[in-house]
C-alpha cells in the first residue's frame, strides 16, 4: 500500500517567508562571493518577507493593541498624592542646564528628556499605578435540577437501556446543553462550559472547560439525594467553580421548587460579583391534578396512660374536580414491634380495627381515628402515629407523599434503658437487679437491637436514663450517636457510661458524638503505658468510589483510637516501597500523624507480597516490645498473593500477629477468596465490604483491638474527691478496684471529677466524673461493674453509688403546669408555650429555653428563642425542612434554677418535595431579573433557536480580570533610561561617521571583487572621496567638544552643520570621559578638499 | 576546556534525551481525553488505540490526534479491559479482562467476534486476559492473572491448544503476568510482573531463558507491565514500579533506560503499557498522569 510520508503542516504565509528569507540569505552569500547584486529583486523578496512576516503577526499585533488599549481603559492609581511630584518634571532642564553644559544640543536635549522620564516614572511609580484587565471570554455553567419535584415528561413508546420509560424532559435538556456548547460559535471557542447537577446537594459532573461537546451521563454524578432542592447550594458551587479571568454566566434549569436554603440570597451575590443567571424553567403550567397525599397526622403531642387519643388524618386530594378512592391505614409503631393498627371511628368495638376504604373528594378530607386503649397500650411509651393512603388506579400519583407519621410523647414512671454488648448478655445483671431494687424501672437491651437512628430519638424519649455498659463504638452507626447525643445534652436524658474492655478509649469512642456528651475525652495525654500494641495500615482502596477520601478517612480514624503509647505505620504501594507513616508510637500529639495520613496517594498495588513481609518484619520485631499485634489490608484483592507474602502470613501467624483483610470494591470471588486466605492464615477477619459506610465501624473494632495502652488492669485504692452529683452516697475510704479505662476530665468548670484512679506523669485519671453540659446530665464510671470492681460488689458501695448516680441523671420534672404547642407550616416549626401555676395564673419571674432535636445533624438550630408575647405565654419558631421527628424540650428557669419543664414531639412528615404539586417559574424569573439574566422556554424548537443563536454563550458582563501592580516594572524602566541617560553623556556616536562607515562597506563588498586598476591605492581613494563627499553633503548632526572643553554660551553656539567648528572625531565606546580628549584636527588640516579626506578616511578606519 | 565543552556536550545530549518527542491527552472523559490509560496498540495503519478505566477504547494518529472513533465494550461492572492486541489480519483485540475472552472489533468499533469467555482454571477456560498476541500461524497465546497465572494457547478458531506456567517464581512460572510479545526469534517475551523480569519461553511454552530481577539499575526490573519490540529488534520494557522504560537487546542487555517518576514531560506516574511504532518510537502510557509520551530511545 502507498503511502505518503510524513509532512509538518506548512501555512502558504510561513512558506512564502522563509521562502523570501532563504532567496535573500542567497543573494547575500552571493555578494559576499562574487560582488554581485540585485536591488530589484532584493526589493521583491524584502517586499514578500515583510508582507508575510505581517500577515503573520497581524492578528498578534492586533490582540496586543486591543490589550493596550484596554490596559490603558483600565488604568487606576493607588496612591494618587504621589503624582504631585510629577510637577519636579519641569525642573528637570533647569537643574540639567548647568549639569549638561558641554553636550551637543542634541544629546543634551535627548538627555534631558531622559531624566523627565525617569523622574515622571518614579513619581508614578510611587503611586502605584495598577491596570485593571478584564475578561475576554465566558464561562458557562449548567446548573441542572434532578429532584423529584420537577415532573417527568415519559414517551410511553420509548424505553432507554435500563427498560425505563424515556424521560423527554430530561432528554430535552440534555440536548440543550450539549448543542448549546457545539453552536457557540467561532468567537467563543475559548469559552468554558462546565455542569452541575442537584437535589440536595450539588455535584460538578464536568467543571468548566474549554470543550467542544458537553454530554451529560449522570452516572457521572455518584449519588444524588433527589428528595430535596437546594438551589441555592447549586449556585454557591457554581461560584465557586468559576475560573478566574473569565465572564461568568449560570444557566438554571429547574421546575423552581426550592425546599432548602434560599436562592434569592444568593442571587444577590451572583448580582454583586457581576454573574448572570440564565433560567430554564422546567414544566411552566404543569399541574399534577393526579395526586393525592397524606398532608398530616394531628394527634395530641404528648399523652398520659388510660387516655383515648382522638387522631385525625388529613388528605388532599388535588384533582378540582374527581373523587379518588383508596385504602386508609392508621398503625401505632413502637420502637421495632410490630405496627398495630388504629380504629377508624365508626368501627364498632366488636371488630377488629383495620385498613378502612375511603373517598377523597377534591381538596382536603379530614378522616378521624380513636386509638382506644383496649386496642393499645397507650400508657408508658412514646410512638408514632403513620397514616398510609393507597389510592386506587392514580399513575401519575407519587407514593413517597402518601404516608405521614406524628409523634406520640409518653409520661409516666422513671425508666432507664442498660445497653449491652450482644456477645456478652446478662453480664451486667447485678447492675440492673441494683437499679430495680432502687425501684426504677429498668429494661435491658442488646446493642444490636437499638431501632436506626430515624427512629431512635422517639425511642430514647421514652427513657428518663441510658447506661451504655461496656459497649463498643462500632455498635452505633454515627446518625445513632448524634441521636444518642441530642438526647442526652439537649432533651435532659440522663446518659452514663460503664467501664470495661469495650468502653471508652478501647471501645473506639475517641472524637464521636456520644464522646462529646460524656464529661470525659477518650484519649489520654501519657504516654507512659504497661502494656502496648502495635497496629499495620496496608492500603490499597483507590478503586472504589471516593478511594483515597476514604482511606484517609479510616486511617485517620484508626490513629485517633490508638493510645499514646501505642505503635502505628502506614504502607501503600506509591513511588517507592517504603513505609508512608514509617511504625512508631503514636505519641500525644497526633497532628503530625494526622498530617502525613492528608498526603496519602495509595497506587494501584501489583502484589501484597512485599507489604505483608515489611509488615511481619516489623511487627514481630522484639524491640517493639507489643502486646497485641496487628495487620489491616485493605485492598479489592486485584493484588498477587506469592510465595513470599504466603511465608509473611506465615511467620505473621507463628508470631501471634493477626492479619484483618478488608476487600472493597472486589471483581468477585478470586479476590475474596484471596483476602479470606490472607486473614485465615493469621487468624484475622475478612470483611467483604459492598459500602464504604461499614468502613468506619469496622477500622474502629479492628483499631481498638489493638489499643491496649488506654487499659489499667492492677489493683488500687480510688480516691473520693467530694459528696455531691453521683458520688454523694459515697463514703471513703472506697474499697479497691483491680482495673479501669485511663480518659482525660474534659477541660472547663463544668466537668467534676468525683473519684479519682492512680495518676502517671502526673497526668490524673478519673474514676467517676459527671456534668450537665446542657439540660441532660451525663456520668462515666471509668471501672466495670463486676470484674474489676469485684470489691465494690461486695461492699455497700456499689448499692450506694449506682442507684445514686441514675437518679442524678435522670431527666429533670415535669409537673405538667407547662403546655407546648408545636405546628409545622411553610418549613418552620412554631413553638406556642403556656406556663402556669397550680392555680392556672399564668407564671411570672420565669426564663424559657428551648432545645430542639432535628432528625438529622445540623438540620435545625439546637436552641429555639421562646419570646414572651402575653401574660404566660412564649412563642418562638425553627425551620425544619428535614422530613422526620423534631423533639422539642422547653425548660422553665426561675432564678438559674430549673424548676419546670415539657417535652414534644412534632413530625414533618416528608419532604417538601413531595408536597410541591406545580412548578414555581416565578423564583427563577426572580432570579433572572435580578441578574440581568435570560428567561428561556421549555420548548423544543425554541431551545434549539436559543442553542444555534450562541445566546447562553453571548458575551458576559465584562468583569476584573485582574488588578496587575506594576510599580516594580516602572522602577526597572527609569533604571534603565538612568543607564541610557549616562550614555547619551558618556558616548558620543556620529551618525555620519556610521553611515559613512555603512556606505564604504557596501561598496567594498561590491567592488572588492572587481579587477583592481595598477594605481588601485589612488582609485580606491577617490571612491572612499566621493562616498565622503556624500556623507558630508548630507551631514546634519553638529560635533561636540569634548566636555573637558569650556562649552560657549548656547546662544553663541555655532550653528551645528557649520563647517567652521571642525568635528570631533568620536570616542572609542570604552574611553572613560576624563582620560583625555580625543585628538582635534590640527589647525593646520584646514578645511580644504584633501585635508577633509584624510580626515573621512581616517574615521572610516575601524580602528581610527 | 576541551572537557568542559565535552561534558557540557553530554549534558545538553543527556537533557535532549530525556525529552519526549510528543506529549499528549489530558484527564476527562470526553474524546481525545483520558482517564487512567491502560493499555495500547498500534495497528498496521499507524493508528495507536488506547483503552482506559472507563473501559472506552479510542484511535489516534501518531500525534495523538483523536481519529473519531470511540467505543467501550458492552459491559465493564466487573472490571475494565486490561489489554489490547491484533489479529495477524490487523483486526483490534481488546483483552476484556474481567469477563475471560478476547473481543475482536472492526476499524469502526463494532464487534466481530468473541473468544472465549468461560471463567475458570480448567484448561479452556480463562482467568483474567491481560494480553493476546497471535502468530504467523494463526495460534493465539493469551496471558493470564488472577486465579491463573498462566498463556493459554489457542488455534485461529478459538480452540484450546495448550496451556502452560503457572503460579510461581521458578523457570515457566508466573506472577501476574501482565504482557506478551512476540520476537523477532520466534519465541515469546513475557512480561512476569511480580517476579520483576522478562521470561523468554517458545511458543511450544519451554523455558528459553530470563533476565531482569528486582532493582533499579539498569537491568534490573520492578514490575515490567508490558513489552514490545522495535524495528531493529530492539525490546522495549515499561516498568510500573521503576517508572521508566528500558531498551534492552533480545538477549536481556540493557541498553539505556528512560523516564523518571515525576509529573513533568519526560517523566512517568504509575505506567502501565508502551507501544512501538514502525519508525521505533516508544509510545509509553503515563497512566497517572492520564497522557501519552512519544520518545526515541
Amino acid at each position: 500500500m502507498f503511502e505518503l510520508p510524513d509532512l509538518p503542516h506548512v501555512s502558504l504565509p510561513v512558506a512564502l517567508a522563509a521562502a523570501a528569507a532563504l532567496w535573500l540569505v542567497a543573494m547575500l552569500v552571493v555578494l559576499v562571493g562574487s560582488g554581485r547584486w540585485s536591488f530589484r529583486l532584493a526589493s521583491v523578496a524584502g517586499v514578500v518577507l515583510l508582507g508575510s512576516l505581517g500577515y503573520l503577526v497581524a492578528a498578534d499585533v492586533r490582540d496586543a493593541a486591543r490589550g493596550f488599549v484596554r490596559a490603558v481603559g483600565g488604568f487606576e492609581v493607588t496612591h494618587p498624592w504621589w503624582l504631585l511630584l510629577l510637577l519636579l518634571v519641569p525642573l528637570v532642564p533647569l537643574v540639567a542646564r548647568n549639569n549638561l553644559r558641554g553636550l551637543g544640543r542634541s544629546r543634551k536635549r535627548l538627555a534631558v528628556a531622559l531624566r523627565s522620564v525617569v523622574v515622571a516614572l518614579l513619581a508614578v511609580a510611587l503611586a502605584e499605578p495598577r491596570v485593571r484587565q478584564t475578561t475576554e471570554h465566558a464561562t458557562v455553567i449548567f446548573v441542572v435540577d434532578r429532584s423529584l419535584s420537577v415532573p417527568p415528561d415519559y414517551d410511553p413508546a420509548r424505553r432507554g437501556a435500563d427498560g425505563d420509560p424515556v424521560d423527554r424532559r430530561w432528554e430535552r435538556v440534555k440536548k440543550f446543553v450539549d448543542e448549546a456548547v457545539r453552536f457557540r460559535g467561532p468567537d467563543h471557542r475559548d469559552d468554558r462550559a462546565g455542569v452541575i447537577l442537584f437535589g440536595r446537594t450539588p455535584r460538578l459532573v464536568l467543571p468548566p472547560a474549554a470543550v467542544d461537546q458537553l454530554p451529560i451521563d449522570e452516572r457521572r454524578a455518584g449519588p444524588i439525594d433527589v428528595e430535596y432542592t437546594d438551589v441555592a447550594a447549586a449556585l454557591k458551587l457554581a461560584l465557586a467553580a468559576f475560573p478566574e479571568g473569565t465572564g461568568r454566566r449560570v444557566v438554571l434549569v429547574s421546575d423552581g421548587n426550592e425546599n432548602l436554603g434560599r436562592a434569592s440570597e444568593q442571587a444577590q451575590l451572583f448580582k454583586k460579583q457581576g454573574v448572570q443567571i440564565d433560567v430554564l424553567p422546567l414544566a411552566v403550567g404543569y399541574r399534577n391534578t393526579d395526586e393525592v397525599l397524606v398532608q398530616e397526622v394531628e394527634a395530641p403531642p404528648a399523652t398520659t396512660p388510660g387516655q383515648r387519643l382522638p387522631v385525625r388524618v388529613l388528605v388532599r386530594n388535588a384533582n378540582p374536580t374527581r373523587s379518588v378512592t383508596g385504602t386508609l391505614e392508621l398503625v401505632q409503631v413502637r420502637g421495632r414491634d410490630e405496627p398495630r393498627f388504629v380504629r377508624f371511628r365508626g368501627v364498632p368495638p366488636d371488630q377488629q380495627p383495620g385498613p378502612v376504604r375511603v373517598t377523597a373528594r377534591p381538596g382536603l378530607n379530614g378522616f378521624e381515628f380513636l386509638d382506644l386503649p383496649g386496642d393499645n397500650a397507650i400508657d408508658r411509651d412514646s410512638f408514632v402515629y403513620r397514616a398510609t393512603f393507597a389510592p386506587d388506579n392514580l399513575p401519575r400519583d407519587r407514593v413517597s407523599n402518601n404516608r405521614a407519621t406524628a409523634a406520640v410523647l409518653a409520661r409516666g414512671q422513671r425508666r432507664v434503658l442498660v445497653l449491652e454488648e450482644p456477645t456478652a448478655a446478662g453480664t451486667h445483671a447485678l447492675l440492673v437487679e441494683t437499679l430495680r431494687a432502687a425501684k426504677l424501672r429498668v429494661d435491658v437491651l442488646a446493642a444490636d437491637r437499638l431501632p436506626a437512628a430515624a427512629d431512635l430519638g422517639e425511642f430514647l424519649s421514652t427513657y428518663d436514663a441510658l447506661v451504655i455498659a461496656d459497649v463498643p463504638a462500632e455498635r452505633f452507626s454515627a446518625p445513632q450517636m448524634e441521636a444518642v447525643r441530642t438526647q442526652a445534652t439537649e432533651q435532659g436524658m440522663g446518659l452514663l457510661m460503664v467501664g470495661g474492655p469495650n468502653s471508652f478509649g478501647p471501645g473506639g469512642y475517641q472524637k464521636t458524638p456520644i464522646e462529646a456528651a460524656l464529661p470525659v475525652d477518650c484519649d489520654i495525654r501519657s504516654a507512659q503505658a504497661a502494656l502496648k500494641g502495635g497496629l499495620v495500615l496496608v492500603m490499597h482502596g483507590s478503586e472504589m468510589a471516593d478511594g483515597n477520601e476514604w482511606q484517609k478517612r479510616i486511617a485517620k480514624l484508626s490513629i485517633e483510637r490508638l493510645g499514646p503509647a501505642d505503635m502505628v505505620g502506614v504502607l501503600y504501594y506509591g513511588a517507592n516501597a517504603a513505609w508512608h507513616v514509617p511504625f512508631q508510637a503514636v505519641g500525644t500529639d497526633r497532628r503530625r500523624l494526622l498530617g502525613l495520613i492528608d498526603k496519602m496517594t495509595p497506587g494501584d498495588m501489583p502484589d501484597f507480597d512485599p507489604f505483608l513481609k515489611t509488615a511481619a518484619d516489623t511487627l514481630s520485631d522484639p524491640q517493639y516490645e507489643l502486646a497485641v499485634k496487628h495487620c489491616v489490608v485493605l485492598s479489592d484483592g486485584d493484588p498477587a498473593y506469592g510465595a513470599v507474602g504466603q511465608a509473611a502470613t506465615a511467620r505473621m501467624a507463628k508470631a501471634g500477629i493477626t492479619c484483618t483483610t478488608v476487600g472493597v470494591a472486589t471483581h468477585g470471588n478470586v479476590e475474596d477468596t484471596r483476602m479470606r486466605t490472607i486473614a485465615g492464615a493469621t487468624k484475622g477477619n475478612f470483611y467483604p465490604v459492598r459500602d464504604p459506610k461499614q468502613l468506619p465501624a469496622i477500622y474502629t473494632r479492628e483499631t481498638r483491638q489493638v489499643s491496649r495502652s488506654f487499659l489499667v488492669e492492677s489493683t488500687f485504692t480510688p480516691q473520693l474527691l467530694g459528696r455531691a452529683g453521683p458520688v454523694a452516697d459515697l463514703t471513703a475510704p472506697l474499697p479497691p478496684l483491680h482495673g479501669f479505662i485511663r480518659t482525660t476530665l474534659k477541660p472547663g468548670a463544668l466537668p467534676v471529677m468525683g473519684v479519682e484512679g492512680p495518676p502517671a506523669d502526673d497526668t490524673r485519671f478519673p474514676v467517676v466524673a459527671y456534668w450537665q453540659p446542657a439540660v441532660g446530665r451525663a456520668v462515666a464510671f471509668t471501672s466495670d461493674d463486676r470484674t474489676w470492681a469485684r470489691d465494690w460488689v461486695k461492699s455497700a458501695a456499689f448499692s450506694r453509688f449506682w442507684p445514686q448516680a441514675v437518679e442524678w441523671s435522670l431527666r429533670s420534672a415535669e409537673t405538667g403546669r407547662v403546655s407546648v404547642f408545636p405546628e409545622v407550616r411553610d418549613g418552620r416549626v412554631r413553638v406556642v408555650v403556656d406556663v402556669r401555676d397550680d392555680n392556672e395564673k399564668p407564671l411570672t419571674g420565669v426564663t424559657l429555653k428551648g432545645f430542639v432535636s432535628a432528625p438529622r445533624e445540623g438540620g435545625a438550630a439546637p436552641a429555639v428563642p421562646l419570646t414572651r408575647t402575653g401574660p404566660g405565654r412564649y412563642e418562638g419558631s425553627f425551620p425544619a425542612t428535614e422530613a422526620g421527628a423534631y423533639f422539642v424540650n422547653v425548660r422553665v428557669t426561675r432564678d438559674g434554677r430549673d424548676i419546670d419543664g415539657r417535652r414534644v414531639g412534632v413530625t414533618v412528615p416528608y419532604s417538601p418535595e413531595f408536597a410541591d404539586l406545580e412548578p414555581n417559574p416565578s423564583l427563577l424569573r426572580h432570579l433572572a431579573e435580578l441578574t440581568g439574566g435570560e428567561v428561556y422556554a421549555e420548548d423544543d424548537a425554541e431551545l434549539a433557536r436559543l442553542a444555534r443563536a450562541g445566546v447562553p454563550f453571548r458575551a458576559a458582563p465584562a468583569t476584573t480580570k485582574a488588578l496587575l501592580p506594576f510599580w516594580a516594572a516602572l522602577v526597572v524602566a527609569s533604571g534603565v533610561l538612568l543607564l541610557f541617560d549616562v550614555a547619551v553623556r558618556r558616548l558620543a556616536l556620529d551618525p555620519a561617521s556610521l553611515k559613512s562607515a555603512a556606505v564604504l562597506s557596501w561598496r567594498h563588498l561590491r567592488t572588492r571583487h572587481a579587477k583592481e586598476p595598477e594605481s588601485a591605492g589612488l582609485g580606491r581613494l577617490l571612491r572612499v572621496k566621493e562616498a565622503v563627499g556624500e556623507a558630508i553633503a548630507e551631514r546634519r548632526t553638529p560635533r561636540r567638544d569634548e566636555p573637558a572643553q569650556p562649552t560657549p554660551p548656547r546662544d553663541e553656539e555655532p550653528p551645528s552643520d557649520t563647517p567652521v567648528s571642525p568635528p570631533p572625531r568620536p570616542r572609542p565606546p570604552t574611553a572613560p570621559a576624563d582620560t583625555g580628549a580625543a585628538p582635534e584636527a590640527p589647525p593646520g588640516e584646514g578645511d580644504d578638499y584633501l585635508s577633509r579626506l584624510g580626515r573621512a578616511k581616517r574615521r572610516g578606519r575601524p580602528d581610527a | 576546556m576541551k572537557r568542559l565543552a565535552l561534558i557540557t556536550l553530554c549534558l545538553v545530549g543527556c537533557a535532549r534525551g530525556d525529552r519526549p518527542d510528543a506529549v499528549w491527552g489530558a484527564r476527562g472523559v470526553l474524546d481525545g481525553q483520558f482517564v487512567r490509560p491502560r493499555a495500547a496498540v498500534i495497528d498496521r495503519h499507524d493508528r495507536l488505540w488506547v483503552v482506559d478505566f472507563t473501559a472506552r477504547v479510542q484511535a489516534f494518529d501518531l500525534d495523538g490526534t483523536h481519529l473519531g472513533v470511540t467505543f467501550r465494550t458492552p459491559d465493564f461492572r466487573n472490571g475494565r479491559p486490561s489489554g489490547l492486541g491484533l489479529t495477524r489480519d490487523g483486526e483490534l483485540i481488546v483483552c476484556d479482562s474481567h469477563y475471560h475472552c478476547l473481543r475482536v472489533y472492526g476499524d469502526d468499533g463494532t464487534e466481530r467476534r468473541v473468544i472465549g469467555g468461560a471463567a475458570g482454571s480448567a484448561p479452556g477456560q480463562l482467568g483474567y486476559v491481560s494480553d493476546v498476541v497471535q502468530d504467523a500461524d494463526g495460534f493465539f497465546y493469551l496471558s493470564e492473572f488472577g486465579e491463573n497465572d498462566r498463556i493459554t494457547k489457542l488455534d485461529a478458531d478459538g480452540n484450546l491448544v495448550a496451556v502452560f506456567g503457572g503460579a510461581g517464581t521458578g523457570p515457566g512460572q508466573f506472577q501476574r503476568l501482565r504482557a506478551l510479545a512476540l520476537g523477532p526469534d520466534g519465541n515469546l517475551y513475557c512480561a512476569d510482573a511480580c517476579n520483576h523480569r522478562v521470561q523468554v519461553l517458545t511458543r511450544t511454552g519451554e523455558f528459553v531463558r530470563e533476565f531482569g530481577g528486582e532493582g533499579t539499575e539498569p537491568g534490573r526490573l520492578r514490575y515490567p507491565y508490558d513489552l514490545g519490540f522495535g524495528p531493529g529488534g530492539e525490546l522495549y520494557v515499561v516498568e510500573y514500579g521503576n517508572q521508566r522504560v528500558q531498551k534492552f537487546t533480545a538477549n536481556g542487555e540493557s541498553r539505556g533506560v528512560w523516564g523518571a517518576p515525576g509529573g513533568r514531560p519526560g517523566q512517568l506516574n504509575s505506567p502501565w503499557a508502551l507501544a512501538v511504532d514502525r519508525k521505533g518510537r516508544v509510545h509509553v502510557i503515563d497512566t497517572e498522569n492520564h497522557r501519552v509520551q512519544r520518545v526515541r530511545l
